[in-house]
C-alpha cells in the first residue's frame, strides 16, 4: 500500500478534521466540566464569613467532602486556616500536612506522564482553569510556616521543628525552580512585550500590580517565616540556628523592632561581639532587649486575600489575525484594621507586618506573568488554527463559531486562596514577672481584649485572628 | 503540524474518561517486607534502627554482666523534616530487649501517674481486699536511661532526591551520671523521578 503524503490535499483535509473535532470534543467538556464551577464565587462567601468573624460559615463551604479532585490542594489550604482560626489546631495541622503532601506527590509524577500531559495539554487547548491547582510558590512556603504556628499552639515543639525546616527546603528548591522555569519562558516570549499589553488594557490595575509588587524583595525570602523559624529554634535551644534565620529574617523585614532587638539579644547571648555591636550601631537605641520576665510573642492575623480578576484582551498573533487573551490580576481587599498594639503596665509595643499577603501573592504573579504569556502564546495559536480550519470547513459560519468557542474557552485561572489573612504581624516582648496580663488592641477601631499570663510562664505564644468584628485569641504557654 | 494534531485528539479523549473514580485494591503483607513506597522515613527504616540498637546494647558491658539492669526510655528527639512517631522506634527497642531477658523497664517514666492513682486506689479507697492491696514504697528505681534523637538531612536536584538519617542512641548511668554506651545507624536512600509514568 502507498503512503499518503503529508501535505497532500487528503492528508492535510483528514488533519484539519481531526483539529476541528478534538476543539468541538474539549469545548463541549468545558461548557459540562463541574470542575469549572466558580471558584471565586464560593471564595467570596467564604471572605465574607470570615470578615464577619462567622468561621463555622466560612468553612461550611469548604466541607472536607469537596477536597477532592483538581481542587483538592486549594480547599485543604482553606480549610486549614479556617480551621487555625477557629482554634482547632490539630485538624487544621492535618489539612496543611494532607495539603504538603498531595503537591509533593503531583510535583514527583513522571517527567512525562500520562495524567501530567494531559493537564498540559488541556492547558494550552483551553485555558490554565482546567489543570489541578498545585499551590502557588508563596503558598507552599506559607502552609509550613502556618502549621508550624499550630503545633507551637498545640504545645509541640517537634512539630514545629519539622515544619520549619520543611518552610526553609522549599523556599529553596521553589527558588531554584523559578528562575529555570522564567529562563524558558523568557527565551520563548523574545520579541514579545507582554508588559505593555497588560499595560494597554488596564494600566490602572498593572500598575498597581507592580507597585504592591515592590514592597516585598522576593517571594521566596518569607520573612514570617523566618522570623517562626527563629522562635521554634530557640524554644529548641537552638540558638544558632535561630541566630541564621534572624539574619535572613531581618533582611526580609528590616522595619521590624522585634526582629532588630532579638538579633542584638541574641548576638550577645551568643558572645558574637563584632555582630552585635555591628545591629547596635545599625539599629540605635534598642529598648529594654535583655529584661527579666516572660517572653511573649504575638502573631496577629486579620483581613482577607486579595481576589483574583480575568484581565482580558485581544492580542495580535505573529501569524496574523488576533487572539482573545486572558490572564488573571489581583483585587486587593482594603481592611479596617491599621495597626495592632500590645500593651501592659502604660508601656505598649506595635506590631509589625512580616507577612504582606497583597505584595507577595502580586510578587508571585508578576513573576509568573512571563511563563503564563508563554503558554498563552502557544494556546492562541492552537486556537487559531482551529478557526482557520472551521473557516475552510464551514466557511464564514465556522470562522464565527471558531472565534466564539475560543473567546469562550479562553478562561484566567482566578483560583487563589481566599481565606489567607490579608496581613500576618508579629510583635515580641519581654513582660516583666509579676505582670499578670497583657492587653491586645486594634487601631483605629480600637477592638481590645486581655490576655493573661500564668505565673511562672517563661515563653507565652498568642494567635491572634482579628475580623472586622472583633479577635479570637488562642495562647500556648512555655 | 501532526503533532499538533495528535495532541488535540489524544487530549480530547483522555480529558472525557479523566476523573474516572476507582476503588484502592486491599492485601495484606509481611511486615518484614521491605517498604520502599517513597522515600520518607518507613517501617523498614524503623526494623533496620530497632536491629542494630538492639544488637549492640545486647553486646555492651552493660547488659552483657548478667544482672539485668532496670532501663527507662527518656526521649527520643525528632530533629528530621517529617513528622515521625519516634516513640515506635524506642518501643520496637524496648521490647525486643525486655524479650531477651537481659533487662528490666521501669514503667514510671511513662505511666506513674496511672501508678499512683492506682495505689491511691489500693491502699485509700477501702474498696480493695487489703491483702492483696499494694503498698506504697516498692517501686523499683531506675539504673539507666535511654535517650537519643533521629535527624535527616534532605536534598533535591533535578529528578533525584536524596535522603540521608541518622538515629543516635545513648544510655546514662543515673548514679554516675556517664553514658555507658552509644551507637548510632545511618540510613541514606535516594528516589529518582521517572521519566515515564502515569
Amino acid at each position: 500500500m502507498g503512503r499518503i503524503d503529508a501535505k497532500s490535499p487528503l492528508c492535510l483535509y483528514i488533519m484539519t478534521r481531526k483539529i476541528i473535532l478534538a476543539f468541538i470534543w474539549c469545548t463541549l467538556f468545558l461548557a459540562g466540566c463541574a470542575s469549572l464551577e466558580s471558584y471565586t464565587r464560593r471564595a467570596y462567601q467564604a471572605q465574607s464569613s470570615l470578615a464577619a468573624g462567622n468561621y463555622a460559615d466560612a468553612l461550611a463551604v469548604f466541607p472536607e467532602s469537596s477536597a477532592r479532585g483538581k481542587d483538592e490542594i486549594l480547599i485543604r489550604m482553606e480549610r486549614a486556616v479556617i480551621l487555625q482560626a477557629m482554634g482547632e489546631f490539630r485538624e487544621s495541622a492535618e489539612e496543611f500536612i494532607q495539603s504538603s503532601r498531595r503537591i509533593r506527590e503531583l510535583e514527583d509524577r513522571a517527567v512525562i506522564s500520562a495524567a501530567k500531559s494531559t493537564e498540559q495539554a488541556g492547558t494550552l487547548i483551553l485555558s490554565e482553569r482546567v489543570s489541578t491547582y498545585e499551590g502557588q510558590d508563596f503558598e507552599k512556603v506559607l502552609i509550613h510556616a502556618l502549621n508550624a504556628v499550630n503545633f507551637l499552639l498545640l504545645g509541640d515543639l517537634e512539630g514545629a521543628r519539622v515544619e520549619i525546616r520543611n518552610a526553609y527546603r522549599r523556599q529553596d528548591e521553589l527558588a531554584k525552580t523559578h528562575a529555570r522555569e522564567l529562563e524558558q519562558a523568557r527565551k520563548e516570549l523574545r520579541g514579545v512585550n507582554w508588559q505593555k499589553s497588560l499595560e494597554d488594557t488596564d494600566s490602572q490595575r498593572f500598575d498597581a500590580l507592580k507597585r504592591t509588587s515592590q514592597t516585598v524583595q522576593s517571594v521566596y525570602q518569607n520573612a514570617f517565616a523566618y522570623y517562626i523559624s527563629a522562635l521554634v529554634y530557640e524554644l529548641n535551644r537552638e540558638q544558632d540556628a535561630a541566630y541564621i534565620d534572624l539574619k535572613k529574617a531581618i533582611a526580609a523585614a528590616p522595619q521590624s523592632r522585634s526582629i532588630q532587638k532579638d538579633l542584638v539579644r541574641l548576638s550577645r547571648a551568643l558572645n558574637f561581639r563584632d555582630d552585635s555591636r555591628l545591629w547596635e550601631e545599625r539599629f540605635g537605641n534598642i529598648e529594654e532587649p535583655f529584661l527579666e520576665g516572660t517572653d511573649v510573642f504575638v502573631i496577629v492575623a486579620f483581613g482577607v486575600a486579595p481576589v483574583k480578576e480575568a484581565l482580558s484582551f485581544p492580542f495580535p498573533l505573529r501569524s496574523g489575525g488576533l487572539a482573545f487573551v486572558s490572564l488573571p490580576v489581583y483585587r486587593f481587599i482594603p481592611t479596617p484594621i491599621q495597626a495592632v498594639r500590645v500593651s501592659y503596665d502604660g508601656r505598649s509595643v506595635e506590631t509589625s507586618v512580616l507577612n504582606d499577603t497583597d505584595a507577595i501573592a502580586a510578587r508571585n504573579l508578576m513573576d509568573k506573568f512571563p511563563i503564563l504569556f508563554a503558554k498563552q502564546v502557544v494556546r492562541s495559536y492552537l486556537k487559531a488554527q482551529a478557526t482557520r480550519g472551521l473557516s475552510r470547513e464551514y466557511g464564514p459560519l465556522g470562522a464565527f463559531a471558531g472565534t466564539l468557542a475560543s473567546a469562550v474557552t479562553e478562561q484566567a485561572d482566578l483560583r487563589t486562596w481566599s481565606s489567607l489573612p490579608k496581613e500576618i504581624h508579629v510583635a515580641r516582648l519581654i513582660v516583666p514577672h509579676g505582670v499578670g496580663s497583657i492587653e491586645l488592641d486594634s487601631a483605629p477601631y480600637g477592638s481590645s481584649q486581655s490576655i493573661e499570663i500564668p505565673q511562672g510562664t517563661k515563653h507565652l505564644i498568642v494567635w491572634s485572628r482579628m475580623t472586622d468584628w472583633g479577635m479570637t485569641i488562642h495562647t500556648q504557654a512555655y | 503540524m501532526k503533532k499538533v494534531v495528535t495532541l488535540c485528539a489524544v487530549a480530547a479523549v483522555l480529558f472525557l474518561f479523566w476523573g474516572c473514580a476507582s476503588t484502592p485494591s486491599v492485601s495484606y503483607g509481611s511486615p518484614e517486607q521491605v517498604e520502599t513506597v517513597t522515600i520518607d522515613f518507613g517501617s523498614t527504616d524503623l526494623q533496620i534502627i530497632a536491629e542494630k540498637m538492639v544488637n549492640s546494647l545486647l553486646t555492651s558491658p552493660v547488659l552483657s554482666s548478667g544482672m539485668r539492669p532496670v532501663f527507662y526510655v527518656h526521649r527520643v528527639q525528632n530533629r528530621t523534616d517529617e513528622h515521625i512517631d519516634t516513640q515506635s522506634i524506642t518501643n520496637r527497642i524496648r521490647v525486643t530487649l525486655l524479650q531477651s531477658g537481659k533487662v528490666r523497664f521501669s514503667a514510671v517514666s511513662e505511666v506513674n501517674d496511672e501508678i499512683i492513682r492506682q495505689l491511691e486506689y489500693q491502699t485509700s479507697s477501702g474498696i480493695v481486699d487489703p491483702s492483696t492491696a499494694k503498698s506504697v514504697g516498692n517501686q523499683v528505681g531506675a539504673d539507666y536511661f535511654l535517650y537519643g534523637e533521629l535527624t535527616s538531612i534532605r536534598k533535591r536536584a533535578g529528578r533525584v532526591e536524596d535522603v540521608y538519617f541518622k538515629f543516635t542512641l545513648n544510655l546514662v548511668n543515673i548514679s554516675s551520671g556517664l553514658i555507658e554506651w552509644a551507637d548510632e545507624k545511618e540510613i541514606r536512600k535516594q528516589a529518582k523521578r521517572p521519566l515515564l509514568g502515569s
